[in-house]
């Protein structure tokens, strides 16, 4: 009688068109860097729960995790470990470069198997790190996982990913440089499609079309002509442009999940009122980058804009921050904000998106912004520069 | 003058009035002086627009007096113009936002309140509701996450007769994907087909998406430049919308001859067979989530299916802790409810495969509302 040899069953190979899109070595870099400021923090561990912050540390953007969050255990010593819903399992597989995945099936499994991963990892009695104050953890889930280790010590650390992801890597801001030049394609597309008569809808589908054509998808936070440009955040309908009425647009681009934004604003024709708007506008926006060099702190910018906006007498036509931190994802809860008497310092390799959008109550708005990156003595602009408001005869 | 907002042309005022009704109504059965939504989803259905991307945005529906919403200064003007909720109240940022929050419900005279939280849901932070207990002390909070989820679940007509036509859209979608299906075509480009045909007839956009080959291993795939071959499976999730509304369909194709693929199909039809003859008034979700894992369990195919057997669907298709077809869900299923029926099998080696329908319950039993056979589709 012969022995047959049953060779184990390889393992597939990958599967075509996955992967995340950086090298295992820049993520292992990041996660080093988390586990700095955990261990800083007197942690033993962090669960990382918000979609950027899974997105930044692993590669899979945790878009699965509608139904219950899916954490991504981080300690000292220990293999990153993702919980994810065992439906995604394969794609987080896929997408990210975490090795070590528990599944859970049915949402109510969740916060036991949270749990064990937990406790396989020796931290049932440990002092866990969770984003308290970010998206995608529910308070229930919170104390459930509490119920499930009542010897745990949950500590927040909402803000300790956002923290180290402000600052970017080389790789990063070569994929920042390249949505950059498809952002300013957009707005291309954007100021060649003033014209009498055009719909907001039209301008959309020309400028997505170019982004796209070039590799990225174009995300637009508002896309608005004439009277409509009072709305906040309006999404683009079939409302015509018409002679003497500006136009709006705060355009980004995504590259492998990273963003750049620009604001700009044209008119066709002549409008005093939203050109006047506009100047003062471009004035607070040059105020706020003159300010931006290491060692500031994030509300200093806030104040150079404001001061501009208050001095020209549009203090009501301001309702926002002067920026925030801009990067993976256009923006999530607990980014660095340049907000009135924000103490965090700017240092360099931070990426900030600084828009300054003014509005006269249900007549018209403008915006004008750019997307920068601090240097060690200052800042550079990413892209043109071409902040002017673009007048079309 | 008021300028032309853009916002989806909304349901009646009546049908605004019976949400917050039904939400009014929860909260004086539980005992609750308010239930507060501030689950994003939530806030659309009741209001038609959407307060703030970055922080809280509660919705608070009081047991007696008018409804109010808090939203980013910021988004003030379009949240006013688009809102069927009148009273707005305002913060400027994320420091300032629980403040305007304790000051609003103490101007409601609800500082005192006993107040229903979505607590099981990740658009409100731990934080955000430890900081508001500090601002009111008095405050008793209870979780309420799953009412405003089962209201939501029950459709009006109205509603009914907007995802009619979100159906008809998905029908166009599947017509696309089916002529879409010429050898050496990416998923990018079917995508872009079905994403036509539904725009044409006014859709606000395609949910959902299409896998070729390999792809279909991908749970959640994106779609890339895969591009379809011989013998390859492919499936879709798919739906048109109308109004924000969604009638989800999952249809498969094989390009020739994919036995293996073929049989995978087979059995998540039956599957979708087995919830249509079970799915009635009166039955559970456990009862018909075990119809339909026993069709795949007896077919040896239970490592294959890896999820819940169907989620109410309507507004935006799908949201946390909306009602779920699945294990151990014991709510009676009633007339009026909407659910969408996904039985996606993927076998490593083999690839996915998947069957659904969007099944409205009726007196009765159920309507198919897309209406399409459940054939497989060959190419």
């Amino acid at each position: 009688m012969t022995n047959t040899i049953i060779s184990e069953p390889t393992a597939p190979a990958p599967i075509p068109r996955t992967g995340a899109p950086f090298p295992r070595d820049e993520y292992a870099r990041r996660r080093e860097a988390v586990l700095g400021k955990v261990a800083e923090a007197g942690l033993d561990a962090i669960a990382v729960t918000a979609h950027s912050h899974q997105e930044y540390l692993s590669g899979y953007d945790g878009s699965g995790d509608y139904f219950g969050p899916f954490p991504l255990i981080l300690a000292p010593g220990c293999p990153a470990t993702y919980v994810v819903r065992r439906y995604d399992e394969d794609a987080v597989r896929a997408a990210s470069v975490i090795d070590d995945i528990v599944p859970y099936t049915h949402l109510a499994d969740a916060p036991r198997v949270w749990a064990s991963a937990l406790r396989a990892l020796g931290l049932d009695r440990a002092r866990l790190g969770l984003e308290l104050d970010a998206w995608n953890l529910a308070p229930a889930d919170v104390a459930r996982l509490q119920a499930e280790l009542p010897n745990l010590t949950i500590v927040d650390v909402s803000r300790i990913v956002a923290q180290v992801a402000a600052v970017k890597t080389p790789l990063e801001l070569q994929v920042m440089r390249r949505a950059m030049v498809l952002t300013e394609l957009a707005v291309d597309e954007f100021r060649a499609g003033i014209a009498d008569g055009a719909t907001e809808m039209e301008v959309l589908g020309r400028l997505g079309a170019a982004v796209q054509g070039g590799g990225g998808a174009a995300i637009v936070s508002a896309l608005l002509f004439g009277q409509r440009t009072a709305l906040p955040h309006g999404q683009p309908s079939d409302h015509r442009l018409r002679r003497d009425e500006p136009a709006f647009i705060e355009v980004g681009a995504e590259v492998d999940g990273y963003v750049t934004g620009l604001c700009r604003t044209a008119i066709l024709g002549r409008h005093s009122g939203a050109e006047q708007l506009h100047a003062v506008a471009l004035d607070a926006l040059e105020a706020g980058l003159e300010t931006i060099r290491p060692g500031i702190a994030a509300g200093d910018v806030d104040a150079a804009s404001r001061t501009v906006i208050e001095r020209a007498g549009r203090a009501s036509a301001f309702r926002h921050r002067a920026g925030y931190q801009i990067g993976l994802m256009w923006n999530d809860r607990g980014n660095l904000s340049l907000e009135p008497d924000a103490v965090d310092t700017i240092v360099p390799g931070m990426t900030l998106h600084l828009p300054i959008i003014l509005f006269e109550r249900a007549s018209y708005g403008v915006g004008v912004s750019e997307t920068v990156l601090v240097t060690a003595d200052g800042h550079e602009v990413l892209g043109r520069g071409d902040r002017a408001l673009h007048l079309v005869p | 003058m008021t300028p032309e907002t853009g916002a989806l042309p909304a349901f009646s005022e009546t049908e605004y009035r019976r949400r917050r009704e039904d939400v009014r109504n929860a909260a004086v059965e539980r005992g609750l002086d308010a239930i507060v939504a501030t689950y994003a989803l939530h806030a659309e259905w009741l209001t038609s627009t959407w307060g703030s991307q970055f922080w809280v945005a509660p919705v608070i529906v009081p047991a007696s007096g008018e409804p109010a919403v808090l939203v980013r200064r910021f988004d003030e003007d379009r949240v006013r113009l688009e809102s069927r909720i009148q009273r707005v109240a305002t913060y400027f940022d994320h420091d300032d936002a629980i403040d305007a929050w304790a000051e609003l419900l103490h101007d409601m005279g609800l500082g005192r309140a006993r107040l229903g939280l979505e607590l099981d849901n990740g658009d409100l932070t731990h934080r955000d509701v430890t900081e508001l207990q500090a601002r009111l002390p008095h405050l008793v909070v209870e979780d309420v996450s799953s009412v405003v989820p089962h209201l939501m679940a029950v459709k009006s007509d109205e509603e009914i007769a907007v995802m009619r036509i979100a159906a008809r859209r998905t029908r166009l979608a599947v017509g696309a994907f089916k002529s879409g299906l010429q050898p050496g075509a990416t998923e990018i480009a079917v995508r872009a087909a079905m994403e036509a045909a539904v725009l044409a007839d006014g859709s606000e956009g395609l949910r959902g998406g299409v896998s070729f080959g390999a792809g279909t291993l991908i749970p959640h795939n994106s779609e890339g430049p895969r591009r379809i071959a011989a013998g390859d499976p492919a499936y879709i999730e798919c739906s048109g919308y109308h109004l924000g509304y969604c009638a989800t369909l999952c249809r498969s194709a094989v390009v020739g001859r994919n036995r293996a693929a073929e049989r995978l199909y087979d059995v998540a039809r039956a599957a979708v067979d087995a919830i249509e003859a079970t799915l009635r008034p009166g039955t559970t979700g456990d009862a018909v989530d075990a119809a339909a894992r026993g069709v795949v369990d007896r077919a040896g195919l239970g490592p294959a299916f890896r999820h819940r057997t169907g989620y109410s669907v309507g507004l935006r298709a799908n949201g946390r802790l909306n009602l779920s077809l699945k294990p151990g869900a014991t709510e009676p299923i009633e007339a009026g409810m909407a659910f969408h029926t996904p039985i996606i099998l993927i076998q490593p080696g083999v690839g996915g495969m998947a069957c659904s329908e969007t099944f409205l319950v009726t007196a009765s039993g159920v309507e198919c509302l897309v209406g399409l056979g459940r054939e497989l589709i060959r190419v």
